[in-house]
């Protein structure tokens, strides 16, 4: 009986659920501390052509989801579009896509959410023409945020993928 | 005689994180002396004593609970009332919530 | 999460049953209800151990001191301080003089003593004592090895537990965990071992790749664990006596999430492919795959049931992160968890009787347990980072690990802590660095 009136319960709060926003924010705000190096000062003859430099200048190397998301917002595609043309011209690079997660989740849950967004951004470079055997992808869950610190500017900044030249 | 419960209730203690706690009901048989003391004390369920490691840890408890609350304070000119007693040591109660 | 010692109240029942034997004088026999105790640790005597050397002496201390901080830590029992006692050690080896314990309240007495045989091995023997029922409960010899003797202690203090409890002992056993160090961002990660104390401790990995959750085998001395050797992170078996480590399977995508069959034949875990994470069991011998779930969504996870039979697992095809059970075929499905949040990081109890788990809710994480079919739902501990639970042997107790919000350096810490199944007795683990992903073993064979 009182199992039953459980269910019934869950059920209203999943509903709910649905309707509402996220627990947490997904604004993108770039006032944290970002612990990595920070983009070269061209050189004078700029940035090596295909390098990861050239990449982080021409086309930015990272792209954002929301809470426990890993569906591409319109920043995120355009930023794609981007890294695929980018990735046409110079036809020998390779790239990794890595997969991460805030910390506001359990560890085996996120790798397998760092994964889903990896994968994500994969898909969405090979739908666009990008050789798939050109873009490797690796989940590295909760355990490399970019940003230290426990709030959400910071867990907005980690909930990403980042491309790396391989 | 409420006076027998209240006195044992400082005395018994609870092991709640025993496996089937709540099923742990012990019965214990006691002689009383005149002056509260006890002079004898026996688990009734001995073979479930042999048999059974968790009934056998609650029930030495219990009998621990009962030995180590004399004397009673319990009226000598009633004597024949409680000369001989049975606790039933029950504390599914104190699992229901 | 009561965190104080309880008294309960409750009705008492009063009966004078009165026994008519047919011809026979009625004979009054008062039938007592005792419904209503209170919860505090047992008060035990653990007296020095009895040796005629000054070595043997050291031992013998060394050995009650060791018993005496096992079973303070259980939470279940209150060893009474040495100054104290009445009766000296010398009297106390002709028998105990019970009166002198009752006096300071001691409900059990725990004596033994140690001697060296002519062959160099240390022989351990103690008597447990029911002070009040002046009775042994009690008492065996242990032949050992000298270096030995922190491990007998261990297996003397589960023997005493088990008698006053009822419960198998859990202090002869080995917590694996993730010891970590360095900034959130270039975190460093080793795997580490220690006695359940604390004890003992080592490293097993040097900490040149990502290791995490690792999980002992209930047979043999190995581990399972997901590590990043080659920036790929796949599932390794680690042997504890040779040190050799082995990657398990060879897939295309990440392997993770790995937990041994409660038989220790097969590893089950989740394999991620195309980006979706299913689990899949792999049997040691031979090596072969099964697929137990084939959804889009991420199954991950996975925790047998201690009779092989059935697998609780975390899943999000709900919509949500919530936790399933499965029969062990993959097959009959059904959602167990249905409260308020997300739930995660499923573990069955030893016991079979409970499953313990991580929640989500509000902004704050949540150690509990619950039944297997969902209902009984009960929080043991929160806070703004506690995660994944492992068993003590016994199912009484629970280990996890806990992590505080990044200060204004954005430094965190991450401590191991332990708790009673009832939520009380709340103990850190003390580890050498930071901690996390604990793991228990079996009591070791």
């Amino acid at each position: 009986m009182r199992f039953k009136l459980l269910t019934l319960f869950a059920a209203a709060l999943l509903v709910a659920a649905c309707e509402t926003a996220p627990e947490e924010t997904a604004a993108v705000d770039t006032s944290g501390v970002v612990e990595q190096p920070a983009a070269q000062p061209a050189s004078p003859g700029g940035p090596t052509p295909g390098s990861q430099e050239d990449l982080l200048l021409n086309v930015g190397d990272r792209i954002f989801f929301a809470f426990d998301r890993s569906d591409l917002n319109a920043d995120s595609r355009g930023t794609l579009e981007k890294l695929a043309s980018w990735m046409t011209t110079y036809q020998n690079v390779t790239i990794t896509i890595e997969g991460h997660c805030d910390e506001r989740g359990t560890r085996e849950y996120n790798l397998a959410l760092g994964e889903r967004r990896s994968d994500a951004a994969r898909d969405y470079l090979v739908a666009l023409g990008v050789d798939g055997g050109r873009v490797t992808t690796i989940s590295y869950g909760k355990e490399r945020p970019a940003v230290l610190g426990s709030n959400e500017d910071a867990w907005a900044q980690n909930r990403r993928d980042v491309f790396v030249v391989n | 005689m409420r006076i027998v419960t209240q006195h044992m209730s400082r005395c018994w203690r609870i092991e709640p994180g025993a496996r089937d706690a709540q099923s742990l009901v012990v019965g214990i048989k006691v002689q009383m002396n005149r002056d509260g003391s006890v002079r004898a004390v026996k688990i009734t369920d001995s073979s479930r004593m042999a048999a059974d490691a968790f009934y056998r840890s609650a029930a030495e408890n219990a009998r621990r609970a009962i030995l180590s609350c004399q004397p009673f304070p319990l009226p000598i000119k009633r004597y024949e009332v409680w000369q001989e007693m049975r606790f039933t040591f029950n504390p599914s109660e104190m699992f229901g919530g | 999460m009561n965190n104080s010692a309880t008294s309960f109240v409750s009705a008492v029942a009063l009966v004078l049953a009165v026994a008519l034997g047919s011809g026979v004088p009625a004979r009054a026999e008062l039938n007592v209800d005792i419904t209503q105790g209170f919860v505090e640790p047992l008060p035990v005597a653990i007296t020095d151990f009895y040796a005629e050397t000054l070595e043997e002496s050291k031992t013998g201390k060394d050995l009650a001191g060791v018993i005496s901080a096992d079973l303070e830590r259980s939470g279940l029992f209150r060893p009474i301080d040495h100054g104290a006692f009445i009766q000296d050690a010398a009297s106390l080896r002709k028998g105990p003089r019970f009166s002198d314990w009752r006096l300071i309240n001691a409900q059990a007495l725990i004596q033994g003593s140690v001697e060296m045989q002519p062959d160099g091995r240390l022989r351990v023997n103690f008597r447990l004592w029911d002070v009040f029922a002046e009775q042994q409960m009690t008492g065996l010899a242990y032949f050992t090895t000298p270096s030995n003797w922190r491990r007998v202690a261990h297996i003397v203090a589960d023997v005493i537990y088990k008698r006053l409890t009822g419960e198998d002992g859990y202090f002869d056993t080995r917590l694996v965990y993730v010891a970590e160090s360095g900034p959130q961002n270039r975190r460093v990660k080793r795997l580490g071992i220690m006695d359940q104390d604390g004890e003992n401790h080592r490293f097993l990995t040097a900490g040149n790749e990502l290791v995490l959750t690792p999980r002992f085998s209930p047979t043999t001395q190995e581990i399972t664990y997901l590590s990043y050797i080659g920036e790929i992170p796949r599932v390794y078996l680690f042997n504890l006596n040779t040190g050799q480590q082995e990657v398990l399977g060879d897939f295309p995508g990440m392997t993770f999430a790995p937990r041994f069959s409660p038989d220790g034949n097969k590893v089950i875990m989740s394999l991620a492919d195309n980006g979706n994470s299913d689990i899949f069991t792999m049997d040691l011998r031979t090596r072969g795959v099964k697929r137990l779930t084939n959804h889009p969504a991420i199954d991950t996870s996975p925790s047998y049931s201690p009779d092989g039979r059935r697998i609780a697992f975390n899943s999000d095809r709900g919509g949500s992160q919530q936790l399933y059970v499965m029969d062990s075929d993959g097959g009959n499905v059904r959602r167990v968890s249905f409260n308020q949040g997300r739930y995660a990081t499923p573990v069955w109890s030893p016991r079979g009787d409970l499953v313990a788990f991580t929640r989500m809710s509000n902004g704050e994480f949540y150690i509990g347990v619950m039944r297997p079919d969902g209902s009984g739902e009960r929080m043991l501990t929160k806070g703004f980072l506690v995660e994944g639970p492992t068993w003590a042997p016994n199912g009484r107790v629970l280990s996890y690990f806990r992590q505080t919000p990044a200060d204004s350096r954005g430094r965190v810490t991450s401590k191991v802590y332990t708790i009673d199944l009832t939520g009380f007795n709340e103990r850190e683990l003390t580890t050498p660095i930071d901690a996390s992903d604990p793991a228990w073993s079996p009591l070791i064979p």
